[in-house]
């Protein structure tokens, strides 16, 4: 599904990414841990198409599909979904207006039919339940005046809205409570899927204990340099990352 | 350039007096007279006044321009507001159109065209004209009063509620036609009521209209004004108002210009009672090369009153925007409020915008702020928008309709608030 | 609390002027009037040579074609320009090689004035060119200067020393048909400074000059020329005060600044010129173009200004942003007291792309005075990315003086970033009543409130000036709240 090959990328003229690989196939759940500055949430706009991200060398290909080619809004409707970290408030406009127009733009360009007011009624009824998400927040502003809590399973109520194929899923447990976390995890698990796929770019091994990966790759200093069974994300969590720097040190 | 500024200014104002005589005559001969006086001795407004530094107007001084009744049958259907049920007032190139237009005339409201005014009602709008423009001699209100195409004057009475709002229809056809048509009023103390005005052009050809309103708030009353501006490209506008207020009484404005040409609005509002209330909102998205200029005034004279302000546009193409808000705080007006804020999105590199946002303060119990902003969009809200793949023009509309939906959701009257939202939609500017 | 506040009130403004006193030096001083024939005094007695004077003779022949302007928010007797002396130099001119041959009655002024060039030698660092009307008497730190190559000397000087570096600045940044004032200071500027830090050079010392009115009737035109080579840094300072008078005294300084690529420039100043007496007469009037050109890419000129002298002030000390990523900065406190009149802010013109400029201006009016902040940001089109953040806050003091806000904003470029606040408030009542409750008394509380208030800007000033400018602000405004 995802293919990335010797990716490297830099803002600001700062390298980040230093020959990244990765190969994600369906159905897969991958987890990519490392230290602060290693470079996850630089993967996750890069994935999404960021555009202070630049890509200087390597290529990264999406269901046969060259992905750099592609516009950030293209890379949603090919089915990529990004859960920020960090949700941007819009004032003035409603969520359901703006996840309506997103869903109709997405299912125009996978040629399907717009969707009738009354069936996409009843898939936000269905799909705010899956997150606990009351619906007082749906008709809101876009995050204005959500707390935290509540930004975060906005992130995942408009994943399970727009079903993408990829899910990334950028440190959306930082900042949660482990009610919130439980129900974000809820939301997302209720997703999987042999055809759908996540990314999980967390700080914290908690996460996982709700959300089971079937990798966990140790991102440090733009690469990979370790990955493993979900046992890695404990090992981790045990010895922190400094066994993983020196490792890479005697390397 | 000012030898040529002069002689236009002797050609239209000679053209002028010998194609129209002021329908404020009427009321009173003097006041054309001394509106002629003073016209003699005020210069045609240029970018060398400061009031006019952004906007020319040689585009209009070297045209010549003609006052002309219409003559032609035109469907205005499609500036009639749907479902408002109002009382339309039109005016055709200045000329108030009797067969397209409710007049009335009982015990609680009045609204006539000043040739049919008589007794106490042709005295009650004699005072409301001297009263405003006597003291505004600015080039334009003055040619306006020496030269009235066509005036109309309401009046309501005391505690009246009046439950049709009453819709003011300016159109304009035929090339190069003046009209200066003139609106007078008074919402009498403890009343209610709602205009709409309206400005169009039927045949989108070259015309330039130049039109006051008046209207006094008296004790206690509440005034609702929308104004919602759909000009041609041809178009040039200059609409000056005068609202003053007395003790108590509430007035908000929404002046929505969707399009125009070249268009000057000259609000001004006296705060002129205590404990009164002003809202003033606007927007105006510029397009191609539009020119849109919004100067307002809100002038407290007398303490304990509040003043809130919010213009926004969207500037597209070679669009120009100008805006100059100027809030006056006179010695007496201890204790005001007074909020002023205007935003600007630019949506393209020709793009130009000009704003001015003024504080004259001369009391010191008071708390007055402005703020102004001039940016592209939150880039970070876009990218949102698009990583949610939303296509990037489409985007935008949805930021733009949600900027400018701030001061459109002012607009307490739903069906003007549908009529332009369909009309912008149309246009591609709202979804 | 007001009974209380107007009795304060007329107990300071029954104060004389601090700094009202006259030295008495014999001058050297030309007939009033202004034609060519004082020009041409005026540059032989400079003994300037010929290019100079055919440069002033064309300024004096823009500035008769010139009308004064009359856009800003003050009001005022015109000057008669005919009946100004337009040249005083001290008769008795020392040719100095210590501080101890100075004239004793100079010396004495500077001490009262509180700038002993010893003190300050000894104490700050500072190396002060200190102008008595309009002659340079003395200049210090010369010879530690010129070590660095960096040239600090009078104009005058500099057009006979570096004609090369004055002829080919000078007007390029203020030009002669500028503005009114401009071209006449431009015909008959008498003295100021010029200095020139060569490339790469980090100038280690704040570089002063008071400037100070001194004979009756005497205009002052300094003109100042700073130049600041590629990658170099200097601070300048700029202070003043001036003698009481009857008669209104005219004050038409240029102040010209050019930073080229990656250099930076600070220009500081604190202005507390007679403001005229407690019934609005006499005063100086303070008429000045100040501007600073950013010529070279990621080049910075800061203006710092501390205003509280002065019955008419006329004054935008403006930045240029020429080259790509330059940056333009204006602090300002400007205190209004009495009668005075001020019509004070900047103008920040970006040109090159990534240019960044920041405007904090804090207004305080006392009094029956009138404060205007004037600011204009143009943003051309050649400027991508442009941004630009202003901040303009009035304080007001009594409910019979007046505070103004005219920002001028021209965009022009989609990629900028404009925004303006502006307040207007009244000092705040309950913060009073606090500092009161908590034993302050009323008038340490103002100046703390004050000071508080303007803190951005004054932490903006070099620490010696930072403590002069409190306690000017604090005597300006003692027993000021309505």
């Amino acid at each position: 599904m995802l293919t990335i090959k010797n990716l490297y990328s830099t803002i600001d003229s700062k390298q980040i990414l230093r020959g990244l690989n990765l190969e994600v196939k369906p159905g897969e759940v991958h987890a990519i841990m490392g230290p602060n500055g290693s470079g996850k949430s630089t993967l996750a706009s890069v994935l999404a198409g960021r555009e202070e991200y630049e890509v200087t060398d390597g290529e990264i290909a999406f269901n046969g599909k060259n992905l750099l080619e592609l516009a950030p809004e293209d890379r949603a409707r090919e089915g990529i979904f990004l859960a920020f970290q960090y949700p941007v408030e819009i004032p003035g406009v409603s969520n359901i207006n703006f996840l309506k127009a997103a869903l109709n733009e997405i299912r125009n360009y996978q040629g399907k039919e717009q969707i009738s007011a009354k069936d996409f009624l009843k898939l936000v009824n269905e799909k705010s339940k899956l997150v606990e998400l009351d619906g007082q927040l749906t008709n809101r502003s876009v995050n204005e005046g959500f707390s935290g809590g509540e930004k975060k399973r906005n992130e995942i109520f408009q994943m399970a809205m727009l079903e993408p194929k990829l899910a990334i899923l950028d440190e959306t447990d930082s900042g949660l409570d482990i009610d919130a976390l439980r129900i974000v995890a809820n939301g997302v698990n209720a997703m999987r899927s042999p055809e759908r796929s996540f990314i999980v770019i967390t700080h914290y091994q908690r996460l996982l204990d709700y959300i089971v990966p079937d990798f966990v790759h140790v991102l440090y200093k733009g690469r990979i340099v370790k990955s493993g069974s979900k046992e890695l994300a404990l090992d981790l969590e045990a010895k922190g990352y400094d066994w993983i720097k020196e490792e890479e040190v005697t390397q | 350039m000012e030898t040529i500024a002069t002689s236009t200014k002797e050609q239209l104002l000679y053209s002028l007096e010998t194609s129209i005589v002021s329908s404020i005559d009427h009321l009173h001969p003097e006041i054309s007279a001394s509106a002629k006086e003073t016209l003699k001795a005020l210069e045609f407004p240029s970018t060398r006044q400061e009031e006019w530094k952004y906007s020319r107007t040689t585009r209009i001084s070297s045209e010549s321009w003609e006052v002309r009744k219409s003559s032609a049958t035109y469907d205005i259907s499609s500036f009639r507001i749907k479902d408002i049920d109002a009382d339309e007032i039109v005016f055709i190139n200045g000329f108030f159109c009797p067969d397209l237009s409710t007049v009335r005339n009982n015990g609680a409201i009045s609204v006539l065209p000043f040739s049919q005014l008589d007794g106490q009602l042709k005295q009650q709008a004699l005072n409301n004209i001297g009263s405003e423009t006597s003291r505004h001699n600015s080039f334009f209100t003055a040619l306006n009063t020496a030269y009235c195409t066509d005036g109309i004057f309401f009046f309501v009475q005391k505690n009246t509620v009046v439950h049709r709002p009453i819709h003011f229809l300016f159109l304009q056809e035929g090339e190069r036609t003046l009209a200066m048509p003139r609106i007078s009023g008074i919402v009498g103390s403890g009343s209610k009521m709602h205009i709409v005005t309206s400005y169009g052009s039927l045949d989108q050809k070259k015309a330039w209209n130049n039109a006051v309103i008046e209207i006094t708030i008296e004790q206690n009353a509440s005034l609702t004004f929308d104004k919602v501006q759909l000009e041609g490209d041809q178009n040039f506008s200059i609409i000056n108002e005068f609202f003053r207020q007395h003790k108590d009484s509430r007035f908000s404005i929404s002046t929505l210009t969707v399009d125009g040409g070249w268009v000057r609005n000259n609000l001004n509002i006296f705060l002129d009672g205590t404990h009164c209330e002003s809202h003033l909102n606007g927007f105006y998205l510029p397009r191609g090369n539009q020119h849109i200029d919004n100067h307002t005034l809100v002038d407290h004279l007398l303490p304990h009153c509040e003043s809130n302000e919010l213009y926004k546009g969207v500037i597209y193409d070679r669009g120009k925007a100008v805006f100059n808000g100027k809030v006056f705080v006179r010695p007496d007006a201890q204790k005001t409020n007074a909020y002023q804020n205007n935003a600007n999105i630019m949506m393209s590199d020709d793009a130009t915008v000009n704003t001015k946002p003024e504080l004259e303060i001369y009391a010191d119990d008071v708390k007055c702020s402005h703020g102004t902003t001039t940016g592209r969009f939150d880039e970070s809200a876009l990218f949102y928008l698009r990583a949610r793949g939303l296509g990037e023009e489409s985007a935008r509309k949805m930021l733009s309709s949600a900027f400018i939906g701030e001061v459109l959701n002012k607009v307490d009257n739903q069906f003007v608030r549908m009529y332009v939202q369909d009309i912008l939609t149309t246009r591609g500017l709202w979804v | 609390m007001a009974y209380e506040g107007d009795k304060i009130l007329d107990s300071v403004t029954q104060k004389e002027y601090e700094f009202g006193f006259t030295t008495n030096i014999e001058s050297d001083k030309a007939p009033a009037g202004l034609n060519e024939d004082i020009i041409r005094l005026i540059s032989e007695k400079k003994r300037e040579p010929s290019w100079m004077l055919e440069w002033r003779l064309e300024a004096f022949a823009n500035w008769k074609k010139m009308t004064e302007p009359s856009w800003a928010h003050v009001h005022y007797p015109q000057p008669d320009f005919q009946s100004i002396s337009y040249y005083s130099a001290p008769k008795s001119r020392p040719k100095l090689n210590s501080l101890d041959e100075l004239d004793p009655e100079m010396r004495k002024t500077m001490n009262k004035l509180g700038i002993s060039l010893e003190e300050q030698k000894r104490l700050s660092g500072v190396a002060v060119d200190f102008v008595m009307d309009s002659v340079s008497v003395a200049t210090s730190f010369k010879g530690k200067l010129a070590e660095l190559g960096i040239i600090f000397c009078s104009i005058s000087e500099a057009i006979r020393e570096h004609p090369e570096l004055v002829r080919k600045y000078i007007g390029t940044v203020v030009p002669r048909t500028d503005n009114f004032y401009a071209a006449l200071n431009s015909s008959v500027f008498t003295d100021g400074s010029f200095c020139y830090i060569p490339k790469g050079v980090r100038c280690p010392m704040e570089l002063s000059t008071y400037f100070r009115i001194n004979e009756g009737g005497t205009g002052q035109f300094e003109r100042t020329l700073l130049i600041a080579d590629e990658g170099s840094y200097v601070s300048y300072l700029e202070g003043c005060t001036a003698p009481m008078r009857d008669e209104n005294q005219l004050h038409a300084a240029v102040v010209e600044l050019i930073a080229h690529k990656d250099a930076e420039i600070k220009y500081s100043t604190v202005q507390n010129w007679y403001p005229g007496n407690d019934e609005g007469v006499g005063g100086v009037f303070n008429f000045v173009t100040k501007r600073g050109l950013c010529e070279g890419d990621r080049s910075k000129i800061s203006w710092t200004q501390v205003e509280t002298g002065s019955a008419i002030t006329w004054k935008y000390p403006s930045c240029i942003l020429k080259g790509d990523s330059s940056v333009g900065e204006f602090y300002s406190v400007a205190v209004t007291n009495k009668f005075q009149q001020a019509d004070t802010g900047t103008k920040m013109t970006h040109i090159g792309k990534n240019t960044k400029s920041t405007i904090i201006s804090k207004g305080i009016s006392a009094g029956k005075s009138q404060n205007s902040y004037r600011g204009l940001v143009h943003i051309n089109k050649s400027a991508s990315h442009a941004r630009n953040f202003s901040q303009c806050d009035s304080l007001l003091m009594t409910d019979t003086c007046g505070a103004h806000t005219f920002p001028y904003i021209e965009v022009n470029n989609k990629t900028a970033c404009v925004e303006h606040e502006a307040t207007t408030s009244k000092i705040g009542e309950d913060q009073i009543f606090y500092c009161l409750q908590r034993g302050i008394d009323m008038e340490k509380a103002i100046s703390l409130i004050v000071n508080g208030y303007a803190k951005e800007v004054l932490n903006k000033l070099p620490m010696e000036f930072a403590v002069e400018a409190q306690k000017l602000l604090a005597v300006s405004l003692e027993g000021s709240v309505g």
